[in-house]
């Protein structure tokens, strides 16, 4: 392109100079203010403000310009003293940690930076009096206080995200009347019950992320009749103990549950439930009544994913348990199934399709034999069961043949008990449309392929897909 | 409005530039135009020229090619439509660029607003300060010293 004879650009209106600087990163954005006088302050008008220290990391074992930590200070104290934008729409910080392993035990304090706590608050602060809307906070510091509790009483947000060592200070009065996405990430959750306070305070509150560890102490309740969405990730390492888990969602819609420690389950009707994810790692696993329980509470959900942990649960429910407590799925379409090397799928998977009779797509996602070896926990813990062959007598479970479309199995072995059940789907489903086998290593694939390929089918028109990937 | 015709969709309006140029288009290419779908509710006659004062022949020609593209619905996919926003754009040299900035701020059509405004930030990306300078003729104003001060203030913005 030629060079023009003049400079256009610098003589556009303010309001859209400033939205081209908008669609920079922030640091450019900043950087244009050496262009010339025009520009000089142009940046300061922006009302999204973003800053970011990485890559710097104080990580100890490998730590990263950390010598650059005082100009992202100075920069950020500088950037918000120059700052003219009466409404700051987002505002997001990110600091203090950029370690692979997201909270490193090995790692200890000194491996954050040393913030003054009144710089801190400064920053933090600076958004809430300017009509903030969505505010992202990433923050790891030496000597972690209280995250000012302004947070909570600012009337504009509707959007929070917090990811912090940084201690909750949650006042007795929350304000948060437009928040409708709070996604809260903290190494430990509280004893006591200042985030089902937070929760419950939230009259608009949409979408509920929590990740962390809830110690057996501390009680998990979730109490909010507008949310639509919840994601809960415990990732505390069960230390035995038991303990409480409420929730009162009777609107929520979707539901991603993974949970590491057998807790009792206060749950009331989800009766709003259109999909559910969900994982109860080994400590639920061995309490089958817990995991059942569970699992009877989705019953009005159209697509369900059961993984690893939880389907191993399942597997250890009597049949005539399984068969007297599992409720109808009246609204099944999909149901996604983990395999934990426990392998009579007899029980399981007739009882479950036997209380699924719309169900549209099954999908094995781990495939139907697990493929592990010695150095698994799971294999050491299933290895001394044998392998259930497939019952090909049994009843027909009614969905085969009415509604069932797509059969998916992921890593596929390819071994006799793959074949027999895939077998029985072909010669019972009379509406399958797609038979789609990935196995999992290239070596099988031809052979998988031919076998599947040939096999009698009920429905002559069912696509058979086999692949490695 | 009277309501003698019987389609809608197949109404023309008559846009007429700032130098006096006509141009005939169907309504609903038009009325991606904020400013002109105001214009056309407070519109006796529909079929008097609508004056978009500040745009040229030249720069309006390419207005409507913009919203003609965007005015035909599944006719192609987001994939193509975003495809050919970007050929469309990529044809445009800095003056036209900046007329039609301009043109599109004035005009209140959105998508071609992003897209410009997008297409610039595009040009300072990645630059320093110098070549941003270079790329769009930016005279340098400061003194040396001015600069200087700038730069030492914010290292953390300088460097790469």
């Amino acid at each position: 392109m030629k060079t023009p004879k003049k400079d256009r650009i610098s003589y556009l209106p303010d309001e859209l100079l400033i939205h081209i600087l908008s669609f920079l990163p922030m640091k450019e954005a900043v950087a244009t203010s050496a262009l010339s006088k025009r520009w000089k302050k142009t940046y300061t008008w922006l009302s999204r403000l973003e800053f970011d220290a990485f890559p710097i990391c104080h990580c100890q074992k490998r730590p990263y310009l950390i010598d650059s930590y005082h100009a992202f200070e100075m920069y950020v104290d500088n950037v918000l003293k120059a700052s003219q934008s009466q409404k700051i729409t987002t505002f997001r910080l990110h600091f203090g940690g950029y370690c692979e392993i997201r909270y490193p035990s090995s790692c200890n304090r000194v491996c954050f930076p040393d913030m003054e706590p009144m710089r801190l608050n400064a920053w933090l602060t600076f958004p809430l009096a300017r009509a903030v809307r969505e505010l992202d906070i990433y923050a790891r510091v030496r000597t972690p206080g209280n995250l000012p509790s302004t947070i909570f009483v600012c009337g504009t947000l509707e959007l929070l995200k917090l990811d912090v060592n940084l201690d909750l200070d949650v006042p007795l009065s929350v304000r948060l009347p437009n928040l409708k996405e709070f996604n809260l990430s903290l190494i430990f959750f509280p004893f006591d019950d200042s985030v089902a306070r937070l929760v419950s305070s939230c009259p608009s509150l949409q979408r509920l992320d929590l990740y962390g560890a809830w110690l057996p102490e501390a009680p998990l309740v979730i109490s909010s009749p507008s949310l639509h969405r919840l994601a809960i990730e415990n990732v505390l390492e069960y230390d035995g103990r038991m303990c409480k888990v409420e929730f009162n969602v009777p609107n929520l819609e979707y539901l991603d549950h993974f949970d590491t420690c057998p807790r009792s389950y206060s749950i009331a009707h989800l009766n709003a439930l259109v999909e559910a994810d969900i994982e109860l790692v080994e400590g639920c696993g061995f309490d089958s009544r817990v995991v059942l329980g569970f699992v009877c509470l989705m019953s009005n959900v159209q697509h369900l994913s059961l993984r690893y942990w939880l389907v191993l649960g399942l597997h250890y429910v009597d049949a005539s348990e399984l068969n007297r407590m599992l409720p109808v799925f009246r609204n099944l379409k999909s149901l996604r199934l983990g395999c934990c090397g426990y392998y009579d799928w007899n029980k399981l998977l007739m009882g479950l399709l036997n209380c699924a009779p719309f169900l549209e797509e099954l999908t094995l996602t781990q495939g139907i034999r697990y493929v592990g070896d010695e150095t698994d926990d799971a294999y050491m813990m299933v290895s001394d069961r044998d392998c259930q062959p497939w019952r090909r007598t049994q009843t027909v479970p009614s969905c085969l043949g009415s509604h069932f479309k797509k059969f998916v199995i992921m890593e596929c072995y390819h071994s006799e008990l793959d074949r027999e059940i895939i077998k029985y789907f072909m010669r019972n489903s009379l509406v399958l449309e797609e038979l789609v086998v990935v196995v999992c290593h290239p070596s099988v694939t031809q052979a998988a392929r031919t076998y599947y390929e040939e096999l009698p089918r009920a429905s002559i028109t069912c696509s058979v897909t086999v692949t490695d990937k | 409005m009277a309501s003698t015709s019987t389609s809608t969709l197949s109404r023309k309006l008559i846009l007429k530039s700032s130098d006096g140029e006509k141009f005939e288009v169907d309504e609903n290419v038009a009325m991606q135009s904020q400013t002109i779908k105001h214009m056309i509710e407070d519109l006796d006659d529909i079929n008097s020229p609508i004056p978009v004062s500040i745009v040229t022949g030249t720069i309006l020609s390419k207005v409507i090619e913009y919203c003609k593209k965007h005015a035909t619905e599944d006719s192609d996919s987001d994939e193509q439509l975003k495809q050919w926003d970007k050929e469309y754009a990529n044809n445009m040299d800095l003056n036209t660029l900046y007329y039609l900035l301009l043109a599109a701020n004035y005009m209140e059509i959105k998508g071609l607003l992003e897209l410009i405004t997008q297409c610039v930030a595009d040009m300072i990306k990645g630059k320093s300060p110098e070549e941003i300078r270079a790329h769009f003729n930016i005279k340098n104003d400061f003194t040396p010293q001015e600069e200087a001060n700038i730069r030492n203030e914010n290292p953390w913005a300088f460097e790469n």
